[in-house]
C-alpha cells in the first residue's frame, strides 16, 4: 500500500501542473510569515485585477531551478519568479524581455546601478524587487563612535581582538564582505590583479589576526546572532539584521547601524535583494506583466516599504524610528554596486571565495591567490572589458 | 504452489525492487554520470578541481578520524552503560529511560541544545567565567577541541543505540555460564574476560559495523555546532557545494568519493566481522 502510494506521488511529481486561467503565481524567496505580509500586500492588485495571486514561498536556489526545469520542457507553473541578484547572468535564458515596462517613472524608483545588473545585451531581462544593500552593524554602548575609515576600522579591530566579525563562511556572503573593501580600493570581481584588489586583501590579511574567531564560519543569522549576545560589536549584514534587533529590543537601545568604512576609492557596498522575472515558461505571463507595472508605480513602492519594511525604492519618513534604526542604510544608497551579471558569475565567486579564505586564514599572500583567480596577463582598463574577459579567462 | 501465489510473489518481489531502482539506483548512476559529466564529454575534471581544493583534503581527514573518535566514546560508554544496567538484579525504569532519552530526543533539539551550551558565550563557558576560569573556544573553526566537541556530542547522541545492541546481546548469554565460572573461582573481571566478552563478541562486531558506517555520513551534527566549515566533513563539503556553491557536479563527485569510503569500509568490516566473529564466539 505504501510503495503504490510513493509510486503514485512519483508518477504526479512527474506530470505538469495546471494552474487556473484567473491566479498568478509568484515565487519569492521569502519566510513563510513574510509570505503572509505579501499576500496582504498584494490584495489591492487582486481587487483592481479581479485575479488571485498565490505566493510560494521558497529558496532562491530552488526557483532557479524550477525555471530550469520548466524552461527547458516548456511547460510552467510560475508566472513570476524572485532571483538573486547573483543569479542574474546565469537566469536570463529563463526569462522573458521586459523592456517596454520600464517607462522613465519606474526606471526613477531605483538606482541606476539596479537597473544596470537588471540590463543583458541591451535588454531589461529582470525588475529590482525589493533591493537591499549592506551597511555596518554596530553596538553603540562599546563603540560610541564606529570607525568611518579603513584606518579606524583597523584600529578597531587592534583594539578589540575578536569583535569585529566577518562573514566568510564559503558562499556568496563571503562577496558581499569582502567586495566593499575591493571596490573601495578601486578593484572589481573581474580585475582580482588589479592593485585595487591586491590592496584591499592586504588590508584584510592585516585585519585577519584581529578578526573574531568564527569569521570562517559565520554567515548573516549566525554572526547576527553574535552581535545580539554581544560576542561581536561590529560586522556587515543586511537591513533584515536591523528588524531581527529591533525584534530582540536590542535596537536602537543597543545596535545601530551606519554607513561601510570608506576605503581610499571612496565607499561601497553590494547591491543585493531579489528580482522579478517573467519565465518563459509562464503561463499567464500578460497578467504577470499586469503585475509588474502595478508593482513599478511610487504609490505601490511607497506601500511595499510601508507593508513589509523593504526600503530599497522609498526610504523611511524622517523623524521615524525605522529612519534611525536604518539610518546607515539610508545613508549608503548613493553607494550601492551591483555584481556583476555575467554567466560565470558563480564560477567567479567560488574562486574569489578559495582566496578570500586562503588569505585569512591559511596566512595565504594576497598577490598569489588574486592571480589564481582569473589567469591571464594584464588587467583590463574598462568594467566592461574586464566582464567580457572575465568567463573567456574562467574557461581555460 | 499455485499459480495466484507465484503471482503474488512475483508482484511482491517486482514492487519493492521497482521501487529500489526508481528511488535509489537511478539517482545514483545519474549522480555517477553527473560526476563524469564535463561539457558533454566523460572527464575526471570535477575531481582534479575537488582534489586540488584544500577544504576538500580536510573533509576527507575529518571523515576518517570523526568516526573512530565517536565510535571508541560510543562503545566505552555504551559497553559501561549496558553492563550496569544488565547488572542490577531489579531495573530502574528511570535509570534506562534517562540512558535511552538522548537518542529519544529528535536530533535537531539536541544539536541546538549542545550549541547552546558549547558557543563562545554560552553556558559552559558562562559557567567557566563564573569558576574565575578561562572560556573555551570549545566550537571555534579549525580548534582542536572543535574537534573533540563534536566527537563527543555525535556520541551522546548515539549511544543509547549501542547501549541496546548490548543489552540485547548480554541478555542471551546463559546465567549457568556465570555459575559455572563462579564455581571455578572467577571473579567479576574473570567473568567478564572470560565469559561475557567472547559471548558478547557478535553484538559488539554488529554494533561497531553498523555505528562505525553511520558514522562515515556524520552531517548534521558538524552542520549544527561547528558550521559546515568549521570542522567539515565530506557530507557537508557535498552539501556546501551543492548548496552554496551551485557546482552541483563537483557536489556529485564529493558525494560519490563519501559513498566509495563508506562502501570500502562498510565491506571490509562486515569481512571482518564475518571473520573474526565466529572464532572468537565458537559460533559457527
Amino acid at each position: 500500500m505504501l510503495l503504490a502510494v510513493i509510486w503514485m506521488l512519483w508518477l504526479c511529481g512527474c506530470s505538469p501542473r495546471r494552474t487556473a486561467p484567473g491566479t498568478l503565481t509568484v515565487a519569492l524567496a521569502v519566510f513563510p510569515s513574510e509570505a503572509d505580509r505579501y499576500a496582504k500586500f498584494t490584495a489591492a492588485f487582486e481587487r483592481a485585477n479581479h485575479v488571485r495571486v498565490n505566493i510560494i514561498a521558497q529558496s532562491y536556489t530552488d526557483i532557479l531551478q524550477a525555471i530550469r526545469v520548466q524552461g527547458g520542457s516548456r511547460q510552467g507553473s510560475l508566472d513570476l519568479v524572485e532571483l538573486d541578484l547573483a543569479m542574474l547572468g546565469e537566469a536570463r535564458k529563463y526569462a522573458s524581455v521586459v523592456d517596454d515596462l520600464i517607462t522613465p517613472q519606474a526606471r526613477a524608483l531605483f538606482p541606476d546601478q539596479a537597473w544596470a545588473a537588471a540590463t543583458i545585451d541591451g535588454h531589461i531581462y529582470f525588475v529590482p524587487h525589493r533591493l537591499m544593500w549592506q551597511a555596518l552593524i554596530y553596538n553603540r554602548i562599546e563603540v560610541p563612535n564606529p570607525p568611518s575609515t579603513w584606518d579606524e576600522l583597523e584600529r578597531f579591530a587592534r583594539a578589540h581582538p575578536g569583535k569585529f566579525a566577518l562573514k566568510t563562511a564559503r558562499y556568496e556572503g563571503a562577496i558581499c564582505d569582502v567586495m566593499p573593501f575591493v571596490w573601495s580600493a578601486g578593484g572589481s570581481e573581474c580585475t582580482p590583479d588589479s592593485p585595487g584588489s591586491i590592496a584591499a586583501l592586504t588590508m584584510l590579511a592585516r585585519l585577519a589576526p584581529d578578526l573574531s574567531d568564527e569569521s570562517a564560519v559565520y554567515r548573516e543569522m549566525s554572526v547576527l546572532e553574535a552581535q545580539a549576545r554581544g560576542s561581536v560589536w561590529i560586522h556587515f549584514n543586511w537591513p533584515f539584521a536591523m528588524e531581527y534587533l529591533a525584534s530582540k529590543g536590542l535596537s536602537p537601545l543597543v545596535d545601530l547601524s551606519a554607513p561601510l568604512p570608506a576605503g581610499p576609492d571612496g565607499r561601497a557596498t553590494p547591491l543585493g535583494g531579489g528580482y522579478l522575472a517573467i519565465p518563459v515558461s509562464a503561463p499567464h505571463p500578460e497578467l504577470a506583466r499586469q503585475f509588474l507595472a502595478w508593482l513599478l508605480t511610487r504609490k505601490t513602492q511607497t506601500e511595499l516599504s510601508r507593508e513589509l519594511g523593504w526600503y530599497g525604492s522609498v526610504p523611511p519618513p524622517p523623524g521615524s524610528a525605522d529612519a534611525e534604526i536604518y539610518s546607515g542604510f539610508t545613508a549608503m544608497q548613493p553607494y550601492v554596486r551591483a555584481r556583476p551579471a555575467v554567466d560565470c558569475y558563480a564560477d567567479l565567486s567560488n574562486r574569489w571565495q578559495r582566496a578570500i579564505r586562503a588569505v585569512l586564514f591559511d596566512d595565504k599572500a594576497p598577490r598569489q591567490q588574486l592571480n589564481w583567480i582569473m589567469p591571464g596577463g594584464a588587467y583590463p582598463a574598462s568594467l566592461e572589458a574586464s566582464q567580457a574577459r572575465c568567463c573567456a579567462s574562467l574557461s581555460r | 504452489m499455485n499459480q495466484a501465489s507465484r503471482r503474488l510473489r512475483a508482484i511482491f518481489i517486482a514492487v519493492p525492487s521497482l521501487t529500489m531502482v526508481a528511488v535509489l539506483v537511478l539517482p545514483a548512476i545519474g549522480g555517477l554520470r553527473l560526476s563524469f559529466d564535463h561539457n558533454g564529454a566523460a572527464s575526471l575534471h570535477y575531481y582534479r578541481e575537488m582534489f586540488r581544493d584544500a577544504m576538500f583534503w580536510r573533509a576527507l581527514i575529518n571523515n576518517l578520524i570523526l568516526p573512530i573518535g565517536s565510535l571508541i566514546v560510543e562503545f566505552a560508554v555504551g559497553l559501561g552503560l549496558a553492563l550496569v544496567l544488565t547488572a542490577r538484579p531489579k531495573r530502574s525504569r528511570l535509570v534506562e529511560v534517562a540512558a535511552i532519552l538522548p537518542f529519544a530526543i529528535p536530533e535537531i533539539v539536541i544539536l541546538t541544545l549542545a550549541r547552546y551550551l558549547l558557543m563562545p558565550r554560552g553556558y559552559v563557558n558562562a559557567a567557566l567565567v563564573a569558576a574565575h576560569l578561562h572560556a573555551l573556544p570549545w566550537i571555534s573553526p579549525s580548534a582542536w577541541l572543535a574537534m573533540v566537541s563534536v566527537i563527543v556530542v555525535d556520541a551522546w547522541h548515539v549511544t543509547p543505540i549501542v547501549m541496546l545492541m548490548l543489552i540485547a546481546g548480554l541478555e542471551t548469554i546463559p546465567p549457568e555460564l556465570y555459575e559455572a565460572a563462579a564455581l571455578d573461582g572467577a571473579g567479576p573481571i574473570a567473568a567478564f574476560r572470560y565469559v561475557t566478552l567472547p559471548m558478547l563478541t557478535p553484538a559488539i562486531i554488529g554494533a561497531l559495523v553498523l555505528r562505525g558506517i553511520d558514522a562515515l555520513r556524520i552531517f548534521s551534527t558538524v552542520l549544527v555546532l561547528t558550521g559546515a566549515e568549521g570542522v567539515p566533513v565530506l557530507s557537508t563539503y557535498a552539501y556546501g557545494l551543492w548548496s552554496d556553491s551551485q557546482l552541483p557536479r563537483e557536489a556529485m563527485a564529493a558525494s560519490m568519493i563519501l559513498a566509495l569510503l563508506v562502501t570500502i569500509i562498510g565491506i571490509g568490516g562486515l569481512a571482518a566481522a564475518r571473520k573474526w566473529a565466529p572464532r572468537q564466539t565458537g559460533l559457527a
